[in-house]
């Protein structure tokens, strides 16, 4: 699965939102109407399955969809 | 008659504000004699001083008086003494417009507050780096605008926390860069002070360094309880109530229903934590500055600790959170709820909530301003509840 799909899916599967209505560009708060624990539980998510730890700082920097792939791409090591 | 000329850094933030309403309410009858400078920056589409004329109609009028003539007085003088010079403390390196600098520099500034800073608590490489832009190269930016004008006393707003981890008898200069700080604010902040410290012993200048606990709403001026930060404990019961939001979809039974938090919170059973009206906070600091009371170094805190074991069960229960359990170290096979606690607020909140009991002295200052009729407050339960009772107006800021 390429990686921007399987973190959409976790997001989805998150924040209990279609697949489909998920967009790069989507912002969690204002558009997925996530709230500051839904994002706390998505970056916790990301950490698990990328194996890797988001200081809070980067954590405040990933707004949107495209952000946390972005993220992501840069910091996972396969 | 002489002007009496007044600057503030961080006029927009909690203790900025509320120093701006004690100005005023002490200067009520002379308006046309003071000048306030505030050096700020303007957002997106709202200058700095809209932001705080909006500030003045919603909040600052019942600070300052409970006379309708006279709120209405000081509405209208606003913008006559009150002069909003555009300033990024931290990107200008002190730097104003010519026409500013003109008219920061016809005449002294009698009293100078740098209060504006970063207080996040948190640690990382990105926040740090904000710590460090913002409290240390943005104090030594302002000093640099300062030497450049006449000022009568420089004022700096510290933490009283930059004492480190240690506990015990803290006396207001103590000064000690090799302890261990629960976060980089605090050491940021110590460090900034020391930039201060030099620099009025190299200029010659008069300093009064102030060093404030955890800030909390007011308990003197109206309304009790206002303030417009939402961190700190505060931040710990929006952490609970925006747990209970995900059980609880309707927003009228946010309060009243009982929820049941599987949750091991780690704290001292012996220390508590040094909560301090912001009204104090501005009220000793003009009166110190005004009435020259003599020292460098004052503590801005309450009497006593509040106990942790005395109002955390009382933020709970004022939450309708149970189930809580307190323990004596952090649990090592966290829940999902714990995982999200010790990644957040707990996260922030366990280095003070576990640290030793520490007594700030204040023994230096606290007769000269009873002679003003200022004592120096006690934290109780109920008026912790109090601070509690307006911030719930907001859902804590949840929203």
């Amino acid at each position: 699965m390429e990686m921007e799909e399987k973190i959409k899916r976790m997001i989805a599967n998150l924040l209990g939102v279609k697949y489909e209505e998920i967009a790069l560009e989507s912002r969690f708060i204002e558009d997925l109407k996530a709230d500051s624990l839904d994002k706390l539980e998505l970056i916790l998510a990301l950490e698990d399955n990328f194996g890797l730890t988001i200081e809070d700082g980067d954590a405040d920097l990933i707004k949107t969809v495209e952000d946390a792939v972005v993220y992501i791409k840069r910091n996972y090591k396969d | 008659m002489k002007k009496i000329r007044f600057a503030l850094t961080g006029a927009t933030g909690l203790v900025g504000v509320n120093l701006l309403w004690e100005i005023i309410k002490n200067n009520i009858d002379q308006l046309e004699n003071i000048q306030i400078f505030i050096l700020g920056r303007s957002i997106k589409d709202k200058s700095l001083f809209h932001r705080l004329e909006e500030k003045l109609k919603e909040d600052g009028i019942y600070y300052i008086s409970l006379e309708r003539s006279q709120q209405e007085k000081v509405v209208k003088l606003f913008n006559v003494f009150c002069h909003c010079i555009e300033l990024d403390f931290v990107e200008s390196n002190g730097r104003v417009s010519n026409a500013d600098k003109w008219a920061l520099s016809s005449a002294p500034i009698d009293y100078f507050y740098h209060i504006g800073a970063s207080t996040d608590l948190r640690g990382g490489k990105i926040i740090e780096s904000v710590l460090l832009r913002t409290n240390i190269q943005g104090t030594q930016n302002i000093l640099n605008l300062v030497n450049q004008l006449k000022i009568g006393i420089f004022s700096y707003v510290g933490t009283a926390y930059s004492c480190g981890e240690g506990g015990g008898d803290i006396d207001p200069d103590y000064v000690n860069v090799y302890q261990n700080f629960r976060n980089p604010y605090e050491r940021t902040k110590l460090f900034s002070e020391i930039i201060v410290r030099e620099f009025a012993k190299e200029s010659n200048i008069n300093i009064k360094i102030f060093r404030p606990s955890v800030i909390g709403g007011r308990l003197s001026e109206l309304p009790i309880g206002s303030t417009n930060k939402f961190d700190v404990f505060y931040g710990w019961a929006a952490f609970f109530l925006a747990l209970k939001k995900k059980e609880i979809k309707e927003n009228n039974k946010l309060y009243v229903d009982p929820i049941n938090l599987d949750i091991r919170i780690c704290f001292s059973q012996n220390s508590g934590l040094n909560i301090v009206p912001v009204d104090y906070v501005v009220k000793s600091m003009y009166l110190i500055t005004t009435k020259e009371i003599k020292g460098n170094s004052f503590h801005l805190v309450s009497k006593n600790e509040l106990f942790h074991k005395d109002y955390i069960p009382a933020m709970l229960n004022f939450l309708n959170v149970h189930g809580v359990k307190y323990v004596d170290s952090i649990p090592e096979n966290k829940t999902q709820n714990e995982t999200l606690y010790y990644r957040t607020a707990g996260k922030v909140l366990t280095p003070y909530i576990t640290s030793n009991p520490i007594n700030f002295k204040v023994d230096n200052y606290e007769k000269e301003i009873r002679m003003f009729g200022i004592d120096v407050p006690c934290m109780t339960i109920d008026k912790f509840i109090s601070l509690l009772e307006y911030a719930k107006k907001y859902d804590f800021g949840i929203a």
